[in-house]
């Protein structure tokens, strides 16, 4: 992890977003955006998973594209990296959820009230919680390329496209396919909150079935569309992302530390063995090959273009769109601007007086629900890491497990909990919970899996065991892997946070008091334009000075004391 | 009574249904006060071997005798020194040198003062407090080699310790821990360093093993008699030396 911040970034991305927030709420009222109903009949399922099913598939194909050009944009341009990086860290760091009702306002305006503009919101929602791992997995691909690989096919006078197909993009394939996993995961999780929005307006799809016959009672529906989901999860793990895991291992050029196999999947053989899906694939390799070599051609004609009399066009062509960029910049700045003057002309509402107690209120949620994972996530990480065989048999598992959407049990939670004294506030920490731990636990298997073998054997001929093996070797082995886990699982906590405070149930509202209560209180009750700015803005000014402030000064110092050198 | 005793020792590893044979009939017995080379090309199982007599990884078939008893765990009597050096990185010279009597519940002072003696003697006198990352890689090795000699052993186990370090280094450690292992004063008696550089093996050990590539079998067993200390311009000793290059080839 490197130090990404940039003031200037930072400003300008705060107006971008105050004027997305203001536009998208000026004039709007919840009931006015488009509404489609939701059936609870089971017959209907199987339709459902697999409207939720192509609302994730557009999602992601979105967030493929823009993780590979931005990535790889990112990763070759030492210019663009300075501005880019620090782009896509305050977006990894923003709550998305607390935007999504301005997306969805901004979308149904732009589709003129259709419910088109509500998928498109969704799909944008289920987007913005895939694209950033995958952006970030593939530029650290391509600055880690080793540098004599690259020497050596410039040296072979292989370059551009070229140079992209045969080296950035094969050795982009292991972390992009690790990321998709742990993106499709993020996104069955806010798949839930993409279809049932705020307090009524629904999408159909699994998660609104679920959340629909769970606010009705009818508890065994919900099950069947929970279980449905499970069902799609578990197949899709089992079908694509177990053997393209296994496939991604040839990308790798560096073997890992640890020395331990990676699991390996019964579905891969079957793959390979169908004849139909290989003439598909050949056919596949076919087009995509035939059309970069048109992209060869294409870029060295382009070439020749700016070497010649016509690259005077060319040059005039890239000043007037920087003109159009920088003029489009100064617009969106005014009128952020101007929504952040309408948040401080007027007397505050009394309500802001209570946004520090939320914070502090919320933040005991989070911290309650992160010790919880560490407490059992550190314990199972170091059994798994160092015992193989149980490694492979228990990892699909837990990755199955860990893809099943806790947003979709949620309305179980609260149909159980509701009615109990401070239901709300455990059900809420449960919700916080099954966001969190999942992060935790990989990263910190991830950690114990890169002890280098040697090291280990080393403890163990000197005859360290128990306690002291624990304190001397695993724990500060683990430190590193441990804190960029905590960074992650608190960033799916806050966001979290903002669905688990306040929930629609039989027609009325449960909620427990907290930052995320605010928000959405305002955003669908009150309306309040200044309350949503404020608590949005509280809310991430906490999240921004504490990863840096806290967390990334931790990680630096646990860098240098605590990594395994080369 | 010999010290290791070594008879039929098989290693076979299943992958997949396949099996893969790495040691075959391994039989040999290292004396007491004995230094001894395993030499063979990559892949003759040499390290495995060595992991094995260390009681990090079990025998397939056959017995592995340390003092007459069957080795089957890490045993106080033998320490290891590994080609990677497996410092703890967040661990001072001290405390990664400490580390085997620590576990032994060794109290603090009498930890310090062995491990002490054991950092002077291989000449890092002064670098107690350092970091790993802020030696060069023979001070490494060197830390290694105290953290070895402080538990007293008497069999040290060497996986080619001196092949990640730079031929200068490498040369004067080489002499350095000939120096420790006849020095009287000092625990070790027996040595079975494991090692691709036959110079190295011809200039260092009382035996050496010349192993076969995959699967590994034991195809010479030399004793090497040129005196001590030895000089790798001697006739003698390039003589020896292009013997064992044939063996092994």
């Amino acid at each position: 992890m490197r130090r990404t911040h940039s003031w200037a970034v930072s400003a300008v991305f705060a107006l971008i977003l105050t004027a997305f927030l203001y536009s998208a709420y000026r004039g709007h009222a919840i009931a006015e955006a488009a509404s489609a109903s939701v059936s609870v009949d089971p017959a209907v399922l199987p339709y459902y998973a697999f409207r939720s099913f192509l609302r994730m598939l557009a999602a992601y194909l979105l967030s493929l594209t823009f993780a590979l050009v931005y990535g790889t944009a990112a990763g070759l341009s030492k210019r663009l990296e300075r501005v880019l990086l620090p782009i896509l860290d305050i977006l990894q760091s923003v709550p998305i959820l607390g935007f999504f009702p301005a997306a969805v306002y901004f979308f149904v305006t732009l589709f003129q009230g259709r419910t088109a503009g509500v998928e498109m919101a969704s799909v944008f929602l289920i987007f913005t919680s895939q694209a950033w791992n995958m952006a970030f997995g593939v530029y650290e691909s391509v600055t880690t390329v080793p540098r004599f690989l690259g020497e050596a096919l410039e040296a072979y006078g292989v370059r551009g496209w070229l140079k992209y197909l045969r080296l950035y993009l094969p050795a982009s394939i292991p972390k992009l396919v690790y990321n998709s996993v742990v993106s499709w995961a993020n996104g069955w999780y806010f798949l839930s909150p993409a279809e049932v929005i705020g307090t009524g307006l629904l999408l159909p799809g699994l998660g609104s079935f679920a959340s629909a016959a769970a606010q009705q009672g009818l508890l065994g529906r919900t099950m069947a569309a929970i279980g449905t989901l499970v069902a799609v999860v578990v197949a899709m793990n089992v079908f694509i992302w177990r053997p393209l895991s296994q496939w991604a291992g040839r990308f790798r050029y560096e073997f890992s530390p640890g020395g331990g196999r990676e699991p390996e999947s019964f579905a891969y053989e079957l793959w390979r063995g169908s004849r139909a899906f290989n003439s598909i694939r050949r056919l596949f390799t076919r087009v995509f090959d035939r059309m970069f070599i048109a992209l060869l051609s294409l870029g060295t004609a382009a070439r020749r273009l700016r070497q010649g009399k016509s690259g005077r066009g060319l040059t005039a062509l890239r000043w007037v769109a920087n003109v159009l960029l920088l003029a489009t910049a100064v617009y969106v700045a005014v009128v952020g601007a101007r929504s952040l003057v309408t948040v401080f002309a007027h007397p505050l509402p009394a309500e802001s007086a209570r946004i520090p107690l939320g914070l502090l209120a919320s933040s005991l949620r989070l911290t309650a629900a992160f010790l919880i994972s560490a407490a059992w996530t550190i314990p199972a990480a170091v059994a798994l890491g160092h015992n193989d065989r149980l490694y492979q048999l228990v990892t699909p598992v837990l990755e199955t497990l860990a893809a099943v959407p806790a947003t979709a049990l949620f309305p179980v939670i609260v149909f159980f909990l509701a009615t109990r004294p401070g239901g709300m506030n455990l059900a809420s920490i449960l919700l916080l919970l099954t966001g969190m731990q999942w992060y935790l636990l990989f990263n910190a298997i991830a950690g114990v899996r890169a002890i280098p073998r040697d090291l280990r054997e080393a403890a163990r001929s000197f005859g360290l065991h128990g306690w002291l093996y624990w304190k001397r070797v695993v724990l500060p082995a683990i430190v590193p892997s441990v804190i960029t886990g905590s960074i992650t699982a608190l960033g799916g906590g806050w966001n979290a946070l903002i669905v688990s405070e306040y929930v629609a149930y039989k027609g009325s509202v449960l909620s427990a008091f907290g930052i995320g209560y605010l928000l959405d209180r305002a955003v669908y009750e009150s309306q309040n334009f200044q309350m949503i700015w404020l608590s949005l803005a509280a809310m991430v000014l906490v999240i921004f000075l504490l990863n840096r402030f806290f967390w990334r000064r931790l990680y630096d110092r646990a860098v240098i004391h605590f990594r395994f050198d080369e | 009574m010999a010290l290791l005793d070594i008879t039929g020792v098989y290693k076979t590893y299943t992958d997949n249904n396949r099996s893969i044979t790495v040691l075959e009939d391994i039989s040999f017995s290292v004396e007491p006060g004995e230094f001894v080379c395993l030499v063979g090309p990559s892949g003759s199982g040499k390290s495995t071997l060595l992991r094995m007599i260390a009681g990090l990884d079990q025998a397939t078939r056959g017995s592995i005798l340390y003092g007459g008893r069957p080795v089957t765990e890490a045993t106080d009597h033998i320490a290891v020194v590994f080609q990677s050096f497996a410092l703890l990185p967040w661990l001072t010279v001290s405390g990664n040198v400490e580390l085997g009597l620590e576990a032994r519940g060794v109290p603090k002072q009498e930890r310090q003062r062995r491990a002490n003696r054991f950092i002077d003697k291989v000449g890092l006198d002064g670098f107690e407090e350092a970091y790993p990352r802020e030696l060069s890689g023979g001070m490494k090795q060197r830390v290694g080699i105290a953290r070895a000699l402080t538990v007293e052993p008497e069999l040290l186990l060497m996986d080619e310790p001196f092949s990640a370090l730079d031929a200068l280094t490498a040369q004067n450690l080489r002499e350095e821990v000939l120096t420790l292992w006849r020095d009287e004063t000092l625990p070790v008696d027996s040595v079975v360093m494991v090692t691709h550089g036959i110079e190295e093996a011809v200039l260092m050990a009382d035996r050496i093993l010349v192993m076969s590539a995959r699967p590994g079998r034991i195809k010479a067993d030399v004793p090497v008699d040129l005196p001590r200390p030895r000089n790798p311009k001697d006739e003698a000793f390039s003589r020896f030396t292009d013997r064992i290059y044939s063996l092994v080839l």
